[in-house]
This record gives structure tokens, sequence and C-alpha cells, in this order.
């Protein structure tokens, strides 16, 4: 019996993203289900739908062996308006999405969060429920809720804060686990520092766990494996006789490797959830250990490899052996500063927790316990956790590479970021530029909460930034020997 | 005398799918008697077919290990199985929270669980006692796993239950881990009647060192703790301590002396209870020497049936858990187990060494005197009567170890007659030990191994983990570090403080010892 998530894929950078990680997922599953049954990994994501039959009816996974016939995604789409959703339906993905769960309007949300959480969410509060309600019913035992959204528009950070919270009312049991794009400095929307600042507020609250994804380091996440292709296809094209391919030929949009590297994210945080593996994490696991006070549940992520393979006829051989070769240089990889998702160094901040899950037919717990007893002088750790990792191994590696490893880590960093958000939001703040955009549709009393609530949640981590000494600590007496000295 | 084992969590699966398969590979190779087999298998749902069906259930939260545990004992070469129907599953895992194992989902598969049990109980028609298998640092096999002994105590409080406990490497595998190992052992340790340590820090370094696997994997790990543990638990006869199998020092030693219960006991602290049944005449092994174990390999026959021959009729098996549990753990406040089994070879090694017996019994004496459970790397300089072994060593880990009782097991050729008074030194064991060595044998080989002994003593061994991982719990309580994750299954700070002065009175009766 399956373990289901479901993804709810909120405005225009939600979407792409999404769209996105539905297609590596699908590549991932395709590559590893050969014989084309519906499977309890398969279940996690899709339905298995038989079309022949009206209303069309959902297969149950049974004993994992029935054929696959039309597989539809577990998603609700929610745009605000239609142009992105559109193109996605034209596009091959257009079968794997169902209409059924979409929500769209078509003005947009006019790069206002109080606009789509104030209006558009009361707005659609009962259509968005609805669909959701759906969903999840279709799911054997829901698992969690994962959100997609950028925080620096309208749509993806109000109305997806605004459904963040719907689900914390609705389905309290179920985790709500958030990838959430942080505005980069150069952002082309002018009141991305409100908008990001006001979901931010929400998101401490009433999310389970974060991931954030800074745009910027997205940038400079592809920039540089641009750069190294080309100089890879650059040196290698004249004798092997292949054309140094233009480095836009694997991906046509410009967008897309950044989008790439954050669903790629998702695929390696549930694939212990979906494949087997001597060591197996959950998203329940992650939360668990990952998150050690209740509102501290932002995860700095890195990983490697950051990009899904290239194809070897569109790059060449030479700059396919720019991947990482041994586990060893995987883990020193994920720990560096290049590899973030967001633009933060852990390594000059104090971890409160580090996940780490590797996946791989080759990687077994001795590898993963050399190389953190390797690393771990390197990284400063909060006294009360000087030892601790959580751990996780899976069999199945990601697609074109033998071994893959994910590291999610609580870090005080993260202030860091808040900061920068912070500076940025004040100096339009300061002097009220654009706050009335706002104030039409919620009083100011949001902003002096959202600032309250992440002002508490910085000075949190910061109190613990540095905290690696460890104070005195009174021991107990046993108490059935209270007698002795 | 039938046991059911009890597989929890991912960690307990993997392990008893790895203890099931030791255990069958050791009846094929050798003829131990059919209560050996009707132990821990049964005669399957289809007499005719040959199929044996572990006495096993095996519960998770999440499906995938015990789908995996099933499908790999029904591979193709194996005379046993799992029972179709005795598992229990649920979906969403305990997020390592003992808490949501224990309180969450404890009373939800309480009734579906203790069905499956009750149903292997019918099967067998006389229980012995439970082997639960579990880690300590998870939330399924220690949370649920702690609530499960908890209700097998209350239903069958005839029935006794031992607990096999796979303590983490103490790097860190679950963040959470102190307060998850240190709730599992405060509470089994007033449920259970004796708990085996497996230390994944001690199973990974024999399998470095000693095996010759360059990375272990939790399988080769596994496959270690299995051979241990099945090395306890297969039959063998009791006898005493000195040569020819008597309990006096007397000096006929004549290998045929009877190793039977009725010895003329000179020593009466020697002198073992009458709980055993006395064995047929002739207390040396089975007939048929030369049992030259099968090559492993994963084709396994059917469990070796003697050829009813009178002079060859295998004695009737002792139920290893029974008497050793009530051996070994007399007293209510010692119940931690230790379990050391040797030669730790790589299997490519063991056609080229010479075996002998003073040669084991003296790498087991040490490993006891100081503690390890590793066969090198041992200080041989140690010795019973060194410093800081009395009751003032109160140090974390004292550096020589003391037991309240020892089980002393021989497999091999020659091991009815072969002297082990050494084990009897009292200086290894505490002065009010009521029962400080039994010994037994086993004229079948184990293994492969032409010779090998194992030793389960309830000994101070485990301090020295507890103690630490109690440091890091005071220092993560200390700053109330995922407190709030216990605290939603109705768990508060105080349970978190009685349990730690639980496990301070735990160790310092070990160290004090």
């Amino acid at each position: 019996m399956p373990r289901e998530l479901v993804t709810i894929q909120v405005g225009q950078c939600g979407n792409q993203v999404g769209c996105r990680f539905w297609e590596l997922a699908l590549r991932e599953h395709a590559a590893y289900n050969t014989k084309g049954v519906y499977d309890e990994a398969l279940s996690s994501f899709f339905r298995n739908v038989d079309t022949r039959v009206e209303p069309p009816r959902n297969l149950p996974v049974g004993d994992g062996r029935g054929p696959i016939r039309t597989l539809k995604a577990r998603s609700v789409i929610v745009d605000m308006e239609c142009g992105v959703i559109n193109e996605m339906l034209k596009g091959p993905l257009g079968e794997v999405l169902d209409t059924r769960q979409l929500v769209s309007d078509v003005s947009g949300a006019g790069n206002n969060w109080a606009h789509g959480h104030h209006v558009y969410g009361p707005q659609y509060h009962d259509a968005i429920l609805d669909k959701i309600r759906l969903t999840t019913e279709d799911c054997d035992s829901l698992q969690s809720f994962m959100l997609l959204h950028s925080l620096g528009g309208g749509t993806g950070s109000g109305v997806g804060t605004y459904i963040l919270r719907m689900l914390a009312d609705e389905f309290p049991g179920v985790f709500r686990f958030t990838g959430s794009v942080f505005p980069s400095e150069e952002d082309d929307v002018v009141t991305s520092p409100y908008n990001a600042l006001l979901a931010l507020g929400q998101l401490v609250e009433h999310a389970d766990c974060v991931l954030p994804i800074e745009n910027q380091a997205l940038i400079d996440i592809t920039n540089r494996a641009d750069a190294a292709r080309e100089k890879a296809a650059g040196g290698g094209g004249a004798p092997g006789g292949t054309p140094a391919a233009p480095t836009t030929a694997a991906s046509s949009k410009p967008f897309d490797s950044m989008n790439s590297v954050a669903a790629s994210l998702l695929l390696h945080m549930t694939a212990s959830v979906r494949f087997e593996g001597p060591l197996n994490v959950d998203l329940n696991d992650i939360t668990m250990n990952l998150v050690p006070y209740p509102r501290m549940h932002f995860l700095l992520s890195s990983m490697s490899p950051l990009l899904p393979p290239p194809r070897e006829r569109d790059v060449g051989r030479q700059a396919l052996a720019l991947q990482p070769r041994t586990l060893d240089q995987v883990f020193g990889e994920v720990f560096s500063r290049d590899h973030q998702l967001i633009r933060a160094d852990p390594r000059n901040a104090t971890y409160l927790a580090c996940g780490l899950i590797a996946r791989g037919p080759t990687a077994t717990i001795s590898d993963i316990n050399r190389n953190v007893a390797r690393l771990r002088p390197q990284l400063r750790m909060v006294h009360w956790n000087s030892e601790g990792f959580k751990l996780g191994i899976c069999s199945t590696p990601p697609v074109g590479c033998p071994f893959g490893l994910l590291c999610l880590a609580n870090n005080t960093a993260i202030a860091s970021t808040f900061t920068t958000m912070k500076e940025r939001f004040d100096k339009l703040y300061r002097r009220r530029f654009y706050t009335h955009h706002y104030e039409q549709y919620m009083d100011c009393s949001g902003f002096e909460s959202a600032i309250e609530l992440v002002a508490d949640l910085t000075r949190q981590y910061q109190e613990l930034d540095g905290a690696t000494r460890a104070p005195a600590i009174t021991r107990l007496r046993p108490r059935g020997l209270s007698f002795l000295p | 005398m039938p046991v059911i084992t009890l597989q929890l969590g991912q960690c307990g699966n993997q392990l008893g799918c790895s203890f099931f398969h030791k255990l069958a590979s050791e009846l094929s190779a050798n003829d131990y008697g059919y209560a050996a087999v009707n132990e821990y298998y049964r005669a399957g749902p289809d007499i005719t077919s040959g199929i044996y069906t572990a006495r096993s259930v095996l519960i998770d939260m999440e499906p995938k290990v015990v789908a995996g545990a099933r499908a790999s004992a029904a591979a193709s070469g194996s005379w046993w199985r799992y029972s179709s129907t005795g598992y229990l599953v649920m979906q969403s895992g305990s997020g390592n929270n003992w808490s949501q194992g224990f309180h969450g989902y404890g009373p939800r598969v309480h009734d579906a669980a203790l069905e499956l049990v009750r149903r292997e109980v019918e099967a067998a028609d006389c229980l012995t006692g439970f082997l639960l298998l579990q880690s300590m640092a998870g939330g399924t096999g220690a949370g649920l796993g702690t609530y499960v002994a908890q209700a097998l105590k209350d239903e069958y409080h005839a029935a006794f239950i031992t607990n096999c406990c796979v303590w983490p490497y103490e790097s860190g595998e679950v963040i959470v881990q102190p307060y998850n190992t240190l709730f599992t052992l405060s509470h089994l340790s007033d449920l259970s009647d004796g708990i085996v340590l497996l230390e994944n820090e001690a199973l990974h370094r024999t399998c470095a060192k000693l095996m010759g696997i360059a990375r272990p994997s939790f399988t080769d790990m596994n496959g270690i703790a299995a051979r241990a543990l099945v090395s306890v638990l297969l039959p063998s006869q009791p006898r005493g301590p000195h040569s020819g199998g008597s309990h006096a020092p007397t000096h006929t030693s004549g290998g045929s002396g009877p190793g039977a219960a009725t010895g003329s006991g000179a020593s009466p602290g020697l002198q073992l209870p009458a709980l055993r049944r006395t064995p047929g005449s002739g207390g040396r092994g089975v007939g048929s020497e030369g049992a030259a174990a099968a090559a492993g390999g994963s084709v396994l026959g059917a469990p070796r049936r003697s050829s009813a021959s009178p002079a060859s009729c295998p004695p009737p098996s002792t139920s290893p858990l029974a008497d050793l549990v009530s051996h070994l753990c007399c007293h209510p406040a010692y119940r931690m187990l230790t379990l050391r089994a040797i030669p730790q070879l790589p299997p490519s090694s063991i056609n080229f060494t010479t075996f002998t017996w003073p040669a084991i019994l003296k790498r087991l004496r040490q490993m006891l005197v100081t503690g390890s459970v590793l066969e090198e790397g041992m200080d041989w300089s140690v010795t019973p009567h060194s410093a800081g072994s009395g009751p003032a060593a109160l140090v974390a880990g004292p550096r020589v170890n003391r037991a309240v009782a020892n089980w002393l097991v021989l497999r091999g050729q020659g091991a009815g007659g072969v002297d082990v008074a050494d084990f009897a030194d009292p200086a290894l064991t505490a002065a009010w030990a009521v029962d400080p060595l039994s010994v037994s044998y086993n004229s079948h080989t184990f293994g492969r191994c032409q010779l090998s002994a194992s030793l389960l003593s309830n000994d101070r061994r485990c301090v020295g983990p507890i103690q630490r991982m109690l440091e890091h719990a005071y220092g993560m309580l200390e700053s109330r570090a995922f407190v709030h994750q216990y605290e939603t299954y109705g768990m508060s700070v105080s349970d978190f403080q009685a349990c730690f002065a639980r496990i301070e009175d735990i160790t310092q009766r070990y160290v004090r010892l």
C-alpha cells in the first residue's frame, strides 16, 4: 500500500518548477520501471487511471504488477493567470496533468501579496479546497503535501501561503513541506521584498518544513555548469569530431536548468520513500530529526549531482567526465558553498542538525560514516548535537549517475538570508514606498506581525550560532541508590 | 519448546531475516534433532512439501522492509518461509520518534499485533517465550517494540521475553538516538527477562578488521550478529567446567565422564540446577561424527533428520533460550547481556586456520576480562585481579570487566571434555553471584569452523556505551532540543528525567559490581 505525496503548485514560478518536476519524475520512474507496471513507487506521485470507462476510474496498486494505463499526477495546480498553465497543458505534460485539478483565473495577482492572500485566497477558498480534497480522497494514505511556489510574486506567495494556512486547518495530521523560491537581489519585481517577508511570516507559522531555494544560487550553479561544459566541449570538440553543442540545446527555455535543480531536490528527498534501501528515511523522519525547535524548520539543501546529467549526444564525452567520480568526492562537494541552493556558507555558521541521504547500490553505511568522520572536524556543530547526523541510504541511484547525495541541514546561516531580506524590506518600508497597494487589502498590522515573526526567528538562530560549547550539566541521582554518596 | 520471534522495525526485520537464514543453514548442515528445528520453525501449511514456516511475526510501520524480508525468504533453494499472514505493516513510518511508536502506534496496533502472536502461539504446542529483535535508535523498533514487549508481558506473563537490541553507531545514525535508546532501555529493563545488546560499532569493526570486508554494509553486520546469536541458541548439552565434563576438578578425566546434571557436585556454586532434562546415556555428542559442514551456499536441503539407528540417537535438545535467561538474569536489576562468539574469521581463511581449544579459550577469556567483543586488539596485561576491577571503580567504562554470570557454549570435536576451569575463576564474577558459570557443548561443528566457542555474559561492558549516550542525552535535554516532537504524543520533560534516573540506576549497579 503506497504512501502518497500531493504536490500543490502555485503561481508562475511554482508551476514552472512543478512542470519540470513532473518531467524528471517520469524520467526517473521510466528508467527503473522497465516492465511498465504500476508499482508502489509510481503510486506515490501518480494515479493509474482507466480512461476507457466514463467517469475515469482509478486503478489501485494491488500487488504492484498491474499494467500502467494512464498516469495522472497527484497534483493541484493553482494560478491566477492562465498563460503558464495553458502552455504546460499544451505540451507533453498535458496528459499527465489533470485539468480537473486546476484552479485558475485570468487577471493575475499583480505581484501583490495582499491581493493574493486576502482577496484571491478567500475568493477561491472553496474551489481550491475542493480540488485538494478530491486529490486526497484518491490517496490510500497521504503522507505529505508539497507546496511549490515563489515568495517574490503575488500568487505564489499570497495564494500559496493562504493555501498553507488552509492545509494546516483542514489536514492537521499531514506534513506540509514547501519548496519556496526566495527572490534574488536583481529581482525584476519591485515589491518582492514586501511579498517575501510577508510570505515568510506565514511560512514560519504554518509550514512543517521549508526548503528555501534562492534564485541567485540557482543562477550561479547553472552558469558554472555551463561554463564548465563549454570549456570541456571546446577542448574536446576538435579531435572527437563531435561538434561543440550549444549549451542551450538540451533546454530550450532559459529557466529550465534552474527549475531542474529545484525539481531534483524533491526527487532526492522522496527517493527513500519510493524506493528500497538498507536505511530508509521517511519524510516524517526528516521533520523529526532536523527540526529541534518548532519554528526552526528551515533546511538548507545541497546535493550532488546538481543537475540531471546531460545526455552524451548533447555535450560529448569530455563534459560527461565532469560528473563526480567517487562517492567521497560527492561528500566533499555537498558541504561546499557552491552546491548550496541558497547563497549562504554553512561552514561558517553552526549546524544544528544535518541529514544525509545517499543514493546508489554501492553506497554502504561504512562509506557514509567514513566521510562524515572525515568532514566533521571542519564543521561547527551545536553543542547538544556535536556528533549527530541523520543518515539514510537508498539503493536506487539518480538517473544517469551511479550515486547521488542529498544534504539537508538546519544551519544558522539561514539567519543571514533572513537579515538580507529584512534589509531589502526596510529600504522600502522605511519610506512606506508602495505600501498603499497593500493597504487596500490588509491593514498595516499585517506588516508588523510578519516583521516580528521573522525577527524572532532570526534571533533564535543567531543565539544558537556559535553555541558550540556545552554548559555544565547537573546529572540526576539514581533513584535506587540514593543512600550512596 | 518453541520460541516465537518478533521482528520489529527495519533493523529488526533485516536482522531477523539473517538470523533465520543462518539458523536454517546450520540446521541443514548438521543434525540437531527435530526439537531444534521445531523451536524456531514449524512444519509449513503444506506438510507434504517439506517447507517449514518460521515462527515469526514481522511488524513494521512502513511496508518496504517486510516485503523485502518475505521475498528473500521465499527465494528458491531455502526450505523455510515466513508465514503468509504473519505480518503487520502500516504506511507512514514512526519518524524516528519513540513516543510516536510507543504512544501513537502502540495502542493502534495492539489488537492486531497480539492477534498475530496468538496465532503463532496456538500453532506451537507449548510456548517457551519470545525473542524480540529490534533496534534502539529508531521509532518503530524502539518505541513500538517496547510497547509490544509490554503487551506481551501483560498477555503472557508466564512466558519469558528476551530482547536482542541493536545499539546504534556512536558517531550517529539518527540525531535523536540518545533519547530513543535511553527510553527503550529504561522501559525494557523492567519488562524484559534479558537484553542482549549488539553494538553496531563493534559489528562494524569485526567486519572491517577481522572479516576483511573493507566497506561493511548492514547485510554483512547482520550476518555477523546472526551468526553470534545462532551459536548460542542452537542446542547444546550442559556439562561441568572441568576436563572431561565433570563439575569437580577430579583426577579421573576420562573423556567418557558423563556431563549429566546429576554430577557429584563438589563445589555447590557450580551445581547445575535440575531445570535441565538429563540427557540420555552418553553425554557426548551425536554419534554421527564427521559431521562435516555442508558448504553453505544458497541451495539448502531440508533440515537433517537422523537416520533412526539406535546407536546414534540424538540426545534431547534443551531449550537454550529459556535456560540461559533463567541462569544469567537471576537478579531483576541486572539484565544486560553481552554476546561474544569466536572465531571471527573471513570465510576464505577458514581452510587455512588451525583450530585448537587452548587458543580459542584463552582469547575468549581475555575478551571477557577486558570487556572487548573483538577478538583482537585486546590488552593482554589486564587480569581479573588488576586494579580498577573492584567496586571502587566508578569511572565510566571500568577497565576490567566483571560479570554477574557467564554462559559458555563450546562447539566442535572434543567440546565435551576440554577443560574450561579458567572461566570459573571467582575473580571474574561478582562475589554474590549465585550461578557464575554454566557450560554447555555440542560436538557438531558450527559455521564451517572446526572449533568455536561463544560466551553470553551478564557483564558491565554495556556501561561504557550507555554512559556516553547519557551524556549526549543530558546535553540535548538541557537545551530542550527536539523535546517538542515527543511532547506531541503526550510525553513531558519529567518523563525524560525519570528515564535518565533509571538509566543512572542501571549503570551504577553495574559499575559497582
